[in-house]
């Protein structure tokens, strides 16, 4: 009788802990998941505000024609934005075309005509409309990651993710240069 | 540092303290930035601290570089403008970043207070030397993290959740009692009947319940008179909500507007799935851009932490049970008054105590179910500012834009009792007494301006 009881609780506490494990590994599945799925949120906004971009240089290049460093300095960003393949490459190629269209509009400021330009002030209403998205998608993407890398780095996860595959995922940065082009640049109301 | 000694670090202490308050310290574009100097007073007392606060109030020291040079700022206090630069430091962060710096401000702004002889609960253990402690009640203002609120508000719902289970249980079981009774049997030798007829009453609720849960969101919107709008009508309001939904990650709601000049703004739906966010006319016209942005995230927010859910759950059940209390206790005043006797079997001693128990809790439970309720209405207030604040990162411009709002004398046409919990602040206007705060669905707005600005 009494093996038999010890037998049994034997039992329930295996299984008990297998499926406290479960739950902590699926815990981790789904917050590596989640994180994947607030990155696409950063790369459709991303690939959104690139795609303007040729429109952009077409309308600024009718006024200021001669400009023609800034609209290299724009394009070559807009392609490092679409090959980026990691996350630290995308987010330095973010801040490199951030940078460029600040250049860009700080160009064309230079020009009444191109300012008044109705298909120029859309665009820029929606690139600053993108920039704020931009800005809450990597909120979102943050959240994520610091929430799934918590889980990661505490016991007793750390003591077995490494075993399974499981690595910290890296934060979506953005550098000074784009803050403050945030704030100078964009700051025109949107037009409507 | 190691070599330090308690009484050292006690000692220390006390003339960082001395030197603090009795020296005032005003700005000048000379001197740099006056945070930079309470600090540097300041770090004196961090030799009494260990290290690692050392260490987090340079970090700190470096990042206050923002504060206005010609503010006079006495040395040691916890500013308005200390904080103001702590917010606009940490609004432009990352996250990460962000809660560095409010963990940062939190440990600068202990540092300061203890120096300037205010208290703060957590200066406590920088003083290992009780009698140097300058005693004095725990401020009621005393300054939480965002996070921290977010945690405590969590655990307080979910004790009134408990709560209102219980209370539910609690008034099946007396409705139980009381249809034990006058079916002409003694509660106390049949307790199984009670709980057959509590589980028949519960059933019946539950059926109701669940149909008043559903028409619930298409009538909140048919009484308010609120209107569906598209991105054209509303350009701005239409982005802020798209940018708040990809920032908080939940589906793009459903926007309304109710053309009415008194400010307010509503959320409803019962899950995130089928939300709707509304605001008024007046709203639209009174608020800027970043007031209305923090109004949405607060609103956002009564969405992803499940209060439109469970707020129309909670008066559903309080409607049930109001329902309930009343015709039990009609029924049993007109109708069936004279039945026990007739069978002559619902006389035992405990069974009679048992019977004024349960009308004595009966007539008292619609008034205990409000109360509970409007206390977790209150809750979810809380909450939603603070997540709030957090999504939007801007708690200033929510407590702006509640002052704009609470100031507005214009009650809102569209709101009666039944949906006031909806909005985001009070719209009924109504006076404040013992008796109102009880039953408010909103907490006193002074109260949550207050917390929204110690973030």
């Amino acid at each position: 009788m009494v093996p038999l009881i010890v037998l049994i609780v034997v039992i329930v506490l295996v299984v008990i802990v297998a499926m406290w494990f479960v739950g902590l590994y699926n815990g981790l599945v789904r917050g590596r998941n989640r994180v994947k799925e607030a990155w696409s949120g950063i790369d459709v906004q991303l690939r959104r505000r690139a795609s303007l971009v040729p429109n952009l240089v077409e309308t600024v290049r009718g006024y200021a024609a001669h400009e023609r460093e800034t609209f290299e300095e724009v394009t070559r960003a807009r392609s490092a934005v679409e090959q980026a393949g990691t996350i630290p490459d995308a987010a330095a190629a973010n801040n490199m075309l951030t940078g460029a269209l600040r250049h860009l509009f700080a160009v064309a400021e230079a020009y009444p005509e191109l300012q008044a330009a109705e298909n120029f002030r859309q665009l820029q209403a929606e690139l600053s409309d993108i920039e704020e998205k931009i800005a809450y998608a990597r909120q979102f993407y943050n959240t994520n990651v610091l929430d799934y890398n918590n889980r990661l780095q505490t016991v007793p996860t750390v003591f077995f993710s490494g075993m399974f595959g499981f690595t910290a995922e890296e934060f979506f940065e953005t550098d000074e240069e784009g803050r403050a082009e945030v704030r100078v640049d964009f700051s025109t109301p949107a037009a409507e | 540092m190691d070599e330090l000694t308690a009484q050292d670090a006690v000692d220390t202490g006390k003339v960082a303290f001395k030197l603090a308050s009795e020296t005032p310290l005003h700005a000048s574009p000379d001197s740099g930035s006056p945070v930079i100097e309470v600090l540097a007073a300041g770090s004196l007392l961090t030799v009494a601290s260990d290290a690692a606060e050392f260490l987090q109030v340079i970090t700190a020291q470096e990042r206050f570089g923002y504060i206005p040079d010609s503010t006079p700022v006495h040395p040691m206090q916890w500013t308005p403008e200390v904080e103001r630069a702590a917010s606009a430091a940490a609004a432009d962060q990352p996250p990460v970043a962000a809660r560095d710096y409010w963990a940062n401000a939190g440990t600068a702004g202990v540092m300061a207070a203890a120096a300037g002889g205010q208290q703060v609960s957590r200066a406590a253990p920088l003083y290992r030397d009780d009698s140097f402690v300058p005693a004095a009640p725990l401020a009621p203002e005393e300054r939480l993290l965002i996070y921290d609120r977010i945690g405590s508000n969590k655990t307080r719902t979910i004790l009134l959740i408990l709560a209102f289970i219980v209370f539910t249980a609690v008034f099946l079981l007396a409705i139980g009692v009381i249809g034990t009774v006058y079916s002409g049997y003694d509660p106390a030798e049949d307790p199984a009947l009670i709980v057959q007829m509590a589980g028949f009453f519960g059933i019946l609720a539950i059926g109701l319940g669940i149909f008043m849960y559903s028409i619930s969101t298409r009538a909140v919107l048919g009484i308010s008179g609120a209107h569906e709008i598209q991105k054209e009508q509303e350009p701005q309001l239409f982005r802020i909500v798209e940018n708040l939904s990809i920032g908080s990650g939940l589906p793009m709601p459903k926007v309304y507007v109710i053309e009415d000049s008194a400010p307010n703004a509503f959320a409803t739906g019962r899950s995130p799935d089928s939300a709707v966010v509304g605001v008024t006319r007046g709203l639209l016209e009174k608020l800027e851009k970043r007031e209305l942005e923090a109004v949405m995230a607060h609103e956002m927010s009564h969405i992803g932490n499940y209060d439109t859910r469970i707020m129309t759950a909670v008066a559903v059940l309080v409607g049930i049970v109001v329902l309930a209390a009343d015709l039990m206790l009609r029924f049993t005043y007109y109708g069936a008054g004279a039945r026990p006797s007739n069978k002559g079997k619902g006389g035992g001693a405990i069974g009679a105590i048992l019977l004024v128990l349960a009308f004595v809790f009966v007539a008292l439970s619609p008034v205990i179910a409000s109360a509970m309720r409007f206390a977790m209405s209150r809750q979810r207030e809380y909450l939603a500012d603070s997540s709030g604040a957090l999504l939007c990162r801007n708690p200033d411009a929510l407590a702006d834009a509640l002052e704009k709002i609470a100031a507005d004398k214009d009650p809102l046409e569209a709101a009666n009792k039944a949906t006031a919990h909806l909005y985001i602040e009070n719209p009924l206007k109504e006076h404040q007494s013992f008796m109102n705060n009880l039953f408010a669905t909103h907490p006193p707005v002074d109260e949550r301006i207050k917390i929204l600005r110690a973030m």
